[in-house]
């Protein structure tokens, strides 16, 4: 009989209590052997940087060669619009986040860490967390690699300095973590992942149709608008007498009240998506 | 005398206008197998829940371990283990990985641990099958091996034998009592198949439209349920006073509304009607009456129904 | 107020009410959810101001959304009616501030002013050449940009602009957006000087006070306004006005001043002229109207040209052809082979039949392509190789055209070069031109007369502006300059004219400005240049 196995054990079985009590790290490892047992989340990664590659191999003419020899150089490549494959890098972060913080709302078993004596904020916090640092490390690492790879094959060109983008790129966590933060919030109000999921693909599709959605000034009130304020560098443009051909300057410096403004508007909305989600999570039913 | 590690004061919720649990009160001891018995739609489950910490009570008070604040409540269900509401896991992954989640997220240092209670719920040999693919029955006893995977001083249960097959109902009854008796685990568990929990609890608590009917234990039910008069009369307090004069009446009860239920001299009815009608009291209503705990319930469910403007019929 | 400030200012003041309703509809009763909607305002806020521009008129409706996140983070009843009167107030008071304050939805044009006026320094490639005074500039247009921005006048704006660009004398350096200009009144007629310093009533209302008072067509004008005609045109003459027209070539602009005296006055002015015994008379003459128009007009007039489409034909006489070139753009994209083949088919057709002088009008021509004029050009050059013009070698680190340490002139780079057909080697070639003639069309023209065959002819110089041109857009105008260097072989300027403002396009011909063509143009309302220039050609036969 199997419960006889159960009788032998004779003490309250110490050795079965949490050592140190309930804490927000178990949420997270948790989540993360989730994760690692998922096939799901590694194949769309693979094919988000697959993507991207072929992306940049085509619009550069890189791998493919445009016929007449003519391949378009990394600056120039990150200057011509790069918001499109920030967009898809997003699009993992937005996965991510949908599926960490709301997919164990459907299967129930995030009831069961209530259950399990942790608190809502631990909950709350440790899927934040684990959200914010593997979705804005992995678009991150999206954004960059098409740019790597271009560089082992191409080379970098001369339109801007790699200073100049480097520092936009690392400007780039604030938009991507303020957008992080939001879908946090979303996730935990709508408590479905896969309307989470569509939702973020419509907001990546829908952010690429709509370039030139600047209103200068005010582009730090949009996480979409902040990250495309990001990577669009103002150029002035002439051309040649003897052929046409094009002399494009781009002008690299991002003003510095933009950046305060980006800065300030990502933490600030981000702040409030954070607090506001876990304002209703606390109170929620989870029914 | 047991020490109360539950108390549930003056419980209410509210959804929109309707009020899903009105003014419940409880209180569960160290030890109790407490069975809390109701139709579907009672608010059984969701005082489960509201022990539980899934939702929030818009009134009253609960209390377990002597916690009432949500941090102290939260480290009292530390040491709970709960079973609320299917689905139990995620699944795309096999029973053994589900667990392994739950192990790490309430922070179980054993690994052994999964081993053993699967083996106990029996579901040892599922090996990497997907939980989606595993049956009504099986899905059931991850549940249980779930709330098995710490070793609780409570265990809170929702219709666990819900799909199981006989000797499933069989094993997990037996089991429960081990524990209970064993492990002193104290379990709370609610179910509607009444035939099973007469066998397993100790104590009952009847929930009817979210409002707490009875609360008594199993001595006590099965006293009234026992073979009794019931005896209503124009004047009941003198009809005691005779009975317990002229018959000498030891086992007996009062009931609310003063109506005489009387255990003994069970052969003796035209003994009683006469000494009361001799002694100036008119019996308006002497019966035989017996229930056991399914009776017991329809009959207090029906009161209830008609209380409540309902039609006698249970709501099932 | 904008329509869609409108709209956002009625989505708040509904959900005020909706959220005072659903405040007092009780806290218990209602599902955790609903405290969502007090976060909504602030969602539709953020997005109405990323989409829209943020104003700061509106600033009270802002706030009003932020305060109403305070009912979603508390669940008191009171709490969340008082947040929505409140909120409700400050949204009407952002309203009345919309309203009344002139800035509201206002663009800064000082702010226009001065990054328009910071991209055109940094890449106006004729500073030098033109010593243009950068500062200078700055200092006087920005107390005017500054006040058409207080009032927040469009059409003060656009004039501001329009006199700023003509600071230039470059034909290249507009300002797109057209306004009426403030031209002055208009007494009946306007002013021309003749080539014999005389200056005539051109353009005469026969229903005017001064027709009537015997100035027509030709009648010499000696004084405006109590002052004798010489000064009044010489003060206007150190003033730019902000006409349509920039004239890099000062004797250009010589030519049209008194078209611009022709406005000025109050009332009345008094005018003195000689009648037809030639004494002196005076007459007072009172505005009938706006300037403006008549001004156009006139200088239509004097600017027509042949009112045939580009690139099409028109028999003068038995021996002479002529061809419209209004612009230097093709519709058949860049293929100017076919339009090549199109022209040289019917020169050679031509030919055949008998025409030995050709008359290519090019007046008022706006320019265009190089290629074009590269396309057309060789037909008529003698055989053999022809240079264009050079390109500038332009450094991106600095963001300038290279120059030569040594001699200070610019570094030549690449060359433009054509091959000449000499298709039209049998007769005479004569080019019309006026100051309207830019761009492509003075490229045209630099290089044709050149060929031994052609004469270039017209009322004035072509503009002599030449260079390939940039634009800041500004809303949906926008300022174009010069920004491509076209050089010389020797590294100089290729066409436009310097600080002296002296042509550098040939005229071959200066067509006389007499009473002849002023009664030509205006009573008779002939074409006097396409006259003169046949009887030109007729003379040559003989």
């Amino acid at each position: 009989m199997p419960w006889a196995r159960l009788c032998d054990i004779s003490q309250t079985g110490h050795e079965l209590k949490p050592d140190g009590g309930i804490k927000v790290k178990q949420i997270i490892k948790a989540q993360l052997y989730q994760i690692s047992r998922g096939r799901l989340q590694y194949i769309m990664l693979f094919i988000t940087l697959f993507l991207q590659v072929i992306w940049m191999l085509s619009d550069t003419n890189l791998g493919f060669g445009a016929g007449d020899g003519s391949f378009i150089v990394m600056s120039d490549y990150i200057t011509s619009g790069f918001l499109d494959p920030a967009l898809l890098s997003l699009l993992f972060a937005f996965v991510f986040t949908a599926e960490v913080c709301g997919g164990d709302f459907m299967n129930k078993t995030l009831n069961y860490e209530i259950m399990s004596g942790h608190k809502r904020k631990e909950v709350y916090c440790g899927r934040a967390v684990l959200s914010l640092a593997v979705g804005t490390i992995g678009a991150l690492v999206i954004t960059a690699f098409p740019i790597l790879v271009g560089c082992m094959i191409g080379e970098w060109g001369d339109s801007v300095s790699v200073g100049a983008v480097m520092l936009r790129y690392g400007l780039s966590i604030f938009p991507i973590m303020r957008m992080i933060c939001e879908f946090i919030f979303l996730s935990y109000v709508i408590k479905n992942q896969y309307i989470i999921m569509a939702l973020g693909g419509i907001l990546v599709f829908g952010g690429s149709l709509l370039p030139e959605l600047l209103t200068d000034g005010t582009a730090c009130f949009l996480g979409l608008t902040s990250l495309a304020k990001l990577y669009h560098f103002t150029s002035w443009s002439t051309l040649t007498l003897v052929g046409e051909k094009d002399i494009i300057l781009y002008d690299s410096l991002l003003k510095p009240g933009e950046i305060v403004s980006i800065i300030t508007a990502s933490v600030l909305f981000g702040g409030l998506f954070l607090y506001m989600g876990y304002e209703f999570f606390k109170k929620d039913d989870l029914n | 005398m047991p020490k109360t590690i539950i108390d549930v004061k003056h419980l209410e919720k509210q959804y929109m206008k309707r009020k899903v649990v009105r003014d419940v009160s409880f209180e569960i001891s160290e030890g109790m197998i407490c069975g809390l018995i109701g139709p579907n739609g009672a608010g059984k489950t969701t005082i489960m829940k509201m022990m539980g910490g899934l939702v929030l009570p818009n009134g009253g008070s609960i209390s377990i371990y002597g916690g009432t604040t949500e941090k102290e409540l939260a480290k009292a269900r530390s040491r709970m283990s709960f079973m609320i509401e299917t689905p139990y896991a995620k699944e795309n992954m096999s029973a053994r990985e589900n667990l392994e989640k739950q192990r790490i997220q309430k922070g179980i240092p054993d690994k052994h641990r999964i081993d053993e209670v699967l083996e106990i719920v029996g579901l040892e040999d599922t090996g990497k099958k997907d939980v989606k693919r595993f049956s009504l029955g099986m899905k059931q006893r991850l549940g249980i091996a779930n709330a098995l995977l710490t070793k609780p001083e409570i265990m809170v249960l929702d219709e666990p034998i819900n799909g199981l097959d006989p000797e499933g109902i069989v094993e997990i009854r037996e089991l429960l009592l081990k524990l209970n008796k064993q492990e002193h685990i104290t379990i709370m568990i609610s179910s509607h198949i009444l035939s099973e929990l007469s066998l397993l609890c100790t104590d009952y608590i009847f929930i009817h439209h979210g409002e707490l009917v009875q609360s008594l234990s199993a001595k006590e039910l099965k006293r009234l349920c026992k073979e009794h008069y019931h005896i209503h009369t124009d004047h009941n307090a003198l009809a005691l006073a005779i009975l317990i004069d002229k018959l000498s009446v030891k086992e007996y009860d009062v009931e609310e509304d003063g109506s005489i239920r009387l255990y003994e001299q069970m052969d003796n009815i035209r003994e009683i009607s006469k000494v009361l009608y001799e002694n100036g009291v008119i019996p308006l209503e002497l019966s035989i009456r017996e229930a056991n705990l399914e009776q017991y319930y329809m009959e207090m469910a029906g009161e209830k129904d008609v209380e409540h403007g309902k039609s006698t019929k249970l709501s099932d | 107020m904008t329509y869609i400030d409108i709209g956002y200012i009625i989505l708040e003041l509904l959900s005020d009410v909706g959220l005072y309703v659903l405040a007092a509809y009780g806290e218990k009763a209602l599902n955790t959810k609903w405290r969502l909607c007090y976060a909504f305002p602030m969602f539709f806020s953020v997005l109405a101001i990323a989409l829209f521009g943020f104003e700061w008129s509106l600033f009270g409706a802002y706030a009003a959304s932020v305060l109403l996140l305070t009912g979603f983070v508390k669940e008191e009843v009171k709490l969340r009616q008082r947040s929505t009167i409140a909120a409700g107030f400050f949204v009407i008071l952002s309203v009345a501030v919309c309203l009344l304050n002139p800035r509201y939805r206002g663009t800064d044009y000082v702010k226009q002013f001065q990054e328009t006026f910071a991209q055109m320094r940094l890449h106006y490639n004729l500073s030098e050449h033109k010593k243009i005074d950068w500062d200078g500039l700055y200092q006087k247009y920005l107390p005017l940009f500054e006040e058409a921005d207080k009032k927040q006048d469009k059409r003060k704006n656009a004039l501001t602009w329009q006199a700023f660009s003509v600071e230039f004398h470059d034909g290249h350096v507009t300002y797109t957006e057209s306004v009426e200009q403030e031209a002055g009144n208009d007494y009946g007629f306007a002013l021309m000087t003749l080539d014999n310093g005389k200056t005539v009533a051109v353009n005469v209302d026969k229903n005017s006070a001064a027709f009537m008072a015997g100035i027509k067509n030709g009648t010499v004008i000696t004084g405006w306004d109590h002052v004798k005609i010489e000064e009044a045109i010489s003060a206007y003459n150190e003033k730019p006005a902000a006409w349509a027209h920039t004239f890099a070539v000062k004797e250009n602009e010589d030519f049209y001043c008194a078209l611009l005296v022709a406005g000025t006055g109050g009332e009345c002015v008094e005018v003195s002229y000689l009648d037809e015994t030639g004494k002196e008379q005076v007459v007072t003459l009172t505005r009938t109207g706006k300037y403006w128009e008549r001004f156009k007009d006139t200088v239509e007039v004097i600017d027509q040209g042949a009112e045939i489409s580009n690139l099409e034909w028109r028999t003068l006489g038995e021996r002479t052809a002529l061809m419209r070139m209004r612009f230097m753009n093709y519709d058949t994209e860049q293929n100017f082979d076919q339009m090549s083949e199109e022209v040289r088919t019917k020169l050679l057709e031509l030919k055949e039949t008998g025409v030995v002088h050709l008359v290519l009008d090019m007046r008022s021509n706006g320019g265009g392509s190089d290629e074009y004029v590269k396309a057309l050009l060789k037909l008529f050059a003698p055989e053999g190789k022809h240079v264009y013009a050079y390109d500038g070698v332009f450094d991106k680190e600095t963001m300038t055209y290279l120059k030569d340490k040594t001699t200070g002139r610019y570094l030549v780079g690449e060359q433009e070069s054509y091959q000449g057909e000499n298709l039209w080697s049998h007769g005479d070639i004569v080019i019309l031109v006026n100051a309207n003639t830019i761009s492509a069309g003075d490229h045209f023209t630099m290089l044709a007369s050149a060929f031994p065959n052609v004469t270039i002819m017209g009322f004035t110089h072509s503009s002599c502006s030449a260079q390939g041109i940039n634009g800041v857009a500004m809303g949906e105008h926008m300022l174009t300059y010069s920004a491509v260097l076209l050089l010389n072989e020797d590294g100089t300027v290729f066409i436009d004219t310097d600080e002296t403002r002296t042509a550098t396009v040939p005229l071959d011909v200066k067509i006389p400005f007499d009473e002849e063509a002023v009664v030509t143009l205006f009573d008779e309302k002939e074409d006097y240049v396409l006259q003169y220039a046949k009887d030109f050609l007729r003379k040559k036969e003989e």
